[in-house]
């Protein structure tokens, strides 16, 4: 068995997270539109040119997960660029 | 202007990360399993695991039952019948059910015998009770914070304070939500919260268990004394905790740097494991049920195990009026109050508590 490292050591993270998490879901008017995860993901990019431009459309963000049913998705955006992605999801309409 | 630099501020958050040792006496672990009162969700990862011991699916099975009653008066939780029924002989937890924390009026009853009631402005005013400002109002205070004393009404039952109490719930301004209620009885009563409320259509619960297995998982190697990981060596406190959210959101973390969807991966440096076990139980569960998973969890290591590390991770609910004791919980843009242990194989710990913004830090 290792060795244990029984000392007390205590850190508190403020504001550290790298990444902020977001679940979204895309609703359209007339229903049976289905996306793929690829579709999904570039027509958030598009947006992010459409209202930022090529340095927006550069954002990092990843899809972790996708449902093609419902078009939803787990979203995952760089913090310190936060601010930009929950304007463009509102005007999307996310 | 202000309303502006408000959306460019990412949300205040805390992640408080500590490390000892369960066999050490000062370790605070089992304390503040049970100061963390409304328990949604349990979930515990086992790395190198395909099926769970008899000991521990039983256990996992017994994490209930909790009660839910429709539309019962809030006057019934202040009655001396209840409280030495009750509050008294174990450890009764309330909370009311489908209620917004930041727009609803919201009720909790805490197993010391606490009874928190988050109020907006105008049932504040309404029942005339004597309460404080929320700290997690805003500039123009719309939600009030009556904490009433049951165990200190019940030493006198015929003072004013328990009369004008009683006439505020009962005639006043009386109040009615849905509740979710579990009780931990210290004892061998017979009474039970099924009898009791009867007249009030209560229906028993059992919590939901989720049981899977993840076949070759990729997980981050960590060293117990090194919270912060070391470059090379091992993965640092909030590198797993990333990893641990992905998992349980059945997120890919397979992929490439310079895949189109996701870049997201496990953090290195990481072992493949070629199947883990992971379990989920979901419902209203009392914290002493969580202690005792959390004994039987340690002692997963009493026999030699490839494992090297356990996880043990518990969800509050977004909609409490308190997280740890009774320190105010608000919801802002997540609501989330969580903790998470990882267990190792020397029994050394570390303890992770995670609060967004409308949250005072955890203790």
């Amino acid at each position: 068995m290792p060795a244990s490292a029984a000392t007390y050591e205590r850190v508190v993270y403020k504001n550290s997270s790298e990444y902020h998490y977001m679940k979204v879901c895309l609703e359209f008017q007339d229903q049976g539109i289905g996306l793929s995860s690829a579709q999904f993901k570039q027509l958030l990019i598009s947006a992010l040119k459409d209202l930022f431009g090529e340095v927006g459309a550069a954002l990092p963000l990843d899809v972790l997960t996708y449902e093609e049913k419902t078009s939803s998705a787990i979203l995952r955006v760089c913090s310190r660029f936060l601010p930009f992605s929950l304007h463009y999801l509102v005007i999307v309409g996310i | 202007m202000a309303m502006l630099r408000r959306l460019r501020e990412m949300p205040r958050h805390l992640l408080v990360c500590e490390k000892f040792n369960f066999g050490h006496n000062k370790s605070r672990h089992r304390h503040l399993v049970e100061m963390h009162y409304h328990n949604y969700k349990v979930s515990f990862l086992i790395p190198e695991c395909g099926l769970l011991s008899k000991e521990l699916k039983s256990l996992v099975m017994d994490m209930g039952p909790y009660y839910f009653v429709k539309n019962l008066p809030l006057h019934e939780l202040i009655t001396c019948e209840f409280i030495n029924t009750f509050v008294k002989k174990g450890s009764c937890c309330a909370l009311t059910y489908n209620t917004k924390i930041d727009e609803d009026n919201t009720v909790a009853l805490l197993p010391n015998g606490k009874l928190i009631l988050s109020l907006d402005k105008d049932t504040y005013e309404e029942t005339g009770l004597q309460g404080r400002p929320s700290q997690y109002s805003g500039r123009k205070i719309m939600k009030f914070i009556v904490p009433i004393d049951l165990m200190d009404l019940s030493l006198n039952l015929d003072s004013k304070k328990y009369e004008r109490v009683s006439w505020c719930l009962k005639e006043k301004k009386p109040l009615k939500f849905d509740f979710l209620l579990a009780w931990h009885q210290t004892g061998t009563e017979e009474s039970t919260l099924m009898s009791y409320f009867s007249k009030y259509q209560i229906q028993e619960r059992h919590p939901r268990v989720a049981m899977s297995t993840l076949r070759n998982l990729q997980c981050p190697e960590l060293r117990s004394g090194e919270l912060h990981g070391e470059p090379e060596g091992s993965c640092s406190a909030p590198e797993l905790f990333d990893w641990l959210g992905a998992v349980f959101c059945d997120v890919n973390l397979n992929n490439e740097p310079n895949n189109f969807i996701s870049t997201c991966c496990c953090p290195q440096p990481s072992t493949v494991v070629t199947k883990a076990c992971l379990c989920t139980v979901t419902g209203f569960i009392l914290p002493e049920k969580i202690c005792v998973l959390l004994e039987q969890l340690r002692h997963y290591f009493d026999e030699p195990k490839l494992a090297p590390w356990i996880t043990l991770s518990v969800q509050g609910f977004a909609d409490s009026p308190v997280s740890w004791r009774e320190k105010e919980h608000g919801f802002w843009k997540g609501g989330e109050h969580l903790y998470n242990f990882v267990i190792f194989n020397n029994l050394d710990y570390w303890l992770q508590m995670a609060v967004g913004a409308s949250d005072d830090c955890p203790p």
